[in-house]
């Protein structure tokens, strides 16, 4: 371990390889030796997190290795957090669930896990999430308001959402994105949602680009 | 269908050729029955009059050739000693997993199983002569994770596998001893296993996890002296080759190119499947029959045209009608 450089490489391998010990023991040594939490967070952890959505995406990695990467990435987030400076810069706030009477939420996981690595503030609804809900979220302000369902048999829950939040006036004051297994790109446009992933892996790149 | 039971017979036999018109079946379970009947799903999966009712009520008036006695994903985890809650008019959720307390089940006694199988006992008894009454059974991969809490078991497969090995023998156990009472009542065990998805594990976690509990079960269900199917969700393209395996004698895919799942498992393996749900809930009714032409182009003579999965509780009635058609219509061409 010679320099910071190498440092940030082994805590990416060490999230790659699921392993939260050696991500915890990489961390501490970043403090040790006076790198900055916020560098070690975004250069380390976070890009390890980005090559898991990689192979993700590209099929190498399923959902186990991808919650596993996720508990390793925030052991040591929690080694880091105390040292992070106070007012860390967020990319922006957003609120995520899943829709009610659907309790499928591993792909939700995966998304909030994804974009807290990428720094975005998550306020995570759960599953099985009543209307009401989202409306009050969005009343709470988000700039982007994720919604998934697993089953066909829930995913009109999401269009209810969509009528009450224009009934409270306050559509317009939110991006409104979908996701999971039996929705797609048509559905979402029918519905009136702003954006569409159709993964967990590509849905972090879509709530970047609401955000604009 | 009145001939029903011999046409699915001969399907499954060696004069699947003869088999005309082409056996046809659309996934039609509990809630989707239940609102064509103007039903509440939540009575439905509770009272198996009910239950027997509404599917009865769809195989008669879309004229399909099997009946699936399938209420929600929970039944066993439930009877086994998960928490459950049963909406109006949702599928039910699971509350809570039942984790170490977990248990094998008495499928006379627990939980909603007793609904199911004194439905599945109605439906012998109203149609058992001319259909098969097939009974849905849930993977141990899929049981054994609604026990743990499917976050958990996923875990569990790489951080504890000795621990997500104790759930799935305990799930088999389970299923073993639920197929013997439905195979009792008159029924046909169906393995369903959404869990164990190429969409969620891999390959590898598939061929260790999943493969040895199924081909145990379905070992058993032969034991009982009958046929079973086994459905799994998602893309199978990896392992839908493990699939045949198991000696399931059906295999029910998920949306992927019929074509390719006929190259994968040879010319003698009956598949069912596997036409579009998204396209049964928002396609035009010529398009869903384009759609089960194809597969009957790609998938004869060793198939049943059916839904890729459980037909979508919001799918028009005409895009069931045309799936339906699109095999009592077919001239071969």
């Amino acid at each position: 371990m010679d320099s910071e450089k190498d440092l940030f490489a082994l805590m990416q391998e060490a999230v790659l390889n699921l392993k939260p010990k050696e991500v915890v023991v990489l961390c501490e040594e970043a403090i040790k030796r006076g790198v900055p939490a916020d560098e070690a967070l975004e250069k380390g952890l976070a890009k390890g997190m980005r090559l898991v959505g990689e192979r993700f995406a590209a099929k190498v990695y399923f959902v186990p290795e991808v919650l596993l990467a996720a508990k390793a990435m925030y052991a040591g987030f929690d080694v880091l957090k105390e040292h992070l400076p106070k007012k860390a810069k967020r990319r922006g706030r957003v609120a995520l669930g899943v829709v009610q009477g659907d309790i499928h939420d591993i792909g939700k996981n995966i998304v909030k896990v994804m974009a807290e690595a990428e720094g975005f503030e998550v306020i995570d609804l759960g599953r099985n999430v009543p209307i009401e809900q989202f409306v009050n979220a969005v009343k709470d302000g988000v700039q982007v308001l994720g919604m998934s369902a697993l089953m066909t048999t829930t995913m009109g829950n999401m269009a209810r959402v969509i009528e009450a939040l224009k009934r409270a006036g306050l559509r317009e004051r939110v991006k409104i994105a979908v996701g999971g297994a039996p929705v797609n790109r048509v559905f979402a446009e029918r519905i009136g949602a702003d954006g569409y992933a159709p993964d967990a892996a590509s849905a972090v790149g879509e709530i970047r680009r609401l955000i604009g | 269908m009145r001939f029903a039971k011999k046409r699915v017979r001969q399907v499954l036999g060696p004069d699947a050729e003869r088999v005309l018109p082409p056996v046809v079946f659309p996934i039609v379970v509990a809630n989707y029955a239940a609102r064509v009947a103007g039903e509440k799903l939540s009575r439905a999966i509770t009272d198996a009059e009910v239950l027997s009712q509404v599917l009865y009520h769809s195989y008669q008036r879309f004229g399909y050739d099997l009946i699936m006695v399938f209420s929600d994903v929970l039944v066993e985890a439930e009877a086994m000693g998960c928490k459950v809650s049963i909406g109006d008019d949702e599928p039910p959720v699971l509350e809570g997993a039942a984790g170490e307390r977990a248990r094998v089940s008495d499928p006379k006694r627990d939980g909603r199983m007793p609904v199911v199988l004194e439905a599945a006992r109605r439906l012998v008894r109203l149609a058992g002569d001319e259909v098969f009454i097939l009974v849905s059974l849930k993977g141990p991969f899929s049981l054994a994770s609604f026990l743990c809490g499917p976050e958990r078991f996923l875990e569990y497969l790489v951080e504890e596998p000795e621990r997500a090995e104790f759930f799935l023998r305990l799930a088999t156990e389970n299923q073993k001893r639920y197929a013997g009472e439905i195979v009792r009542i008159g029924g046909i065990p169906f393995i369903g296993d959404p869990m164990a998805s190429g969409s969620i594990i891999s390959q590898n976690h598939f061929c260790r996890f999943a493969l040895p509990y199924l081909k145990e079960l379905v070992r058993e269900i032969h034991r009982f002296g009958v046929w079973t199917g086994l459905h799994i969700c998602g893309d199978t393209q990896k392992t839908i080759k493990m699939m045949k395996e198991t000696q399931a004698e059906i295999l029910s895919v998920d949306e992927m190119d019929m074509a390719f799942v006929r190259r994968e498992v040879g010319a003698d393996t009956v598949i069912m499947g596997n036409v579009s749900t998204q396209l049964l809930e928002t396609g035009r009714a010529e398009e869903v029959r384009r759609a089960g032409e194809d597969c009957l182009k790609k998938g004869l003579p060793k198939l049943i045209l059916a839904s890729a999965c459980d037909v979508p509780v919001d799918a028009p009635v005409d895009n069931v009608k045309a799936l339906v058609n699109a095999a009592r219509e077919w001239n071969g061409t």
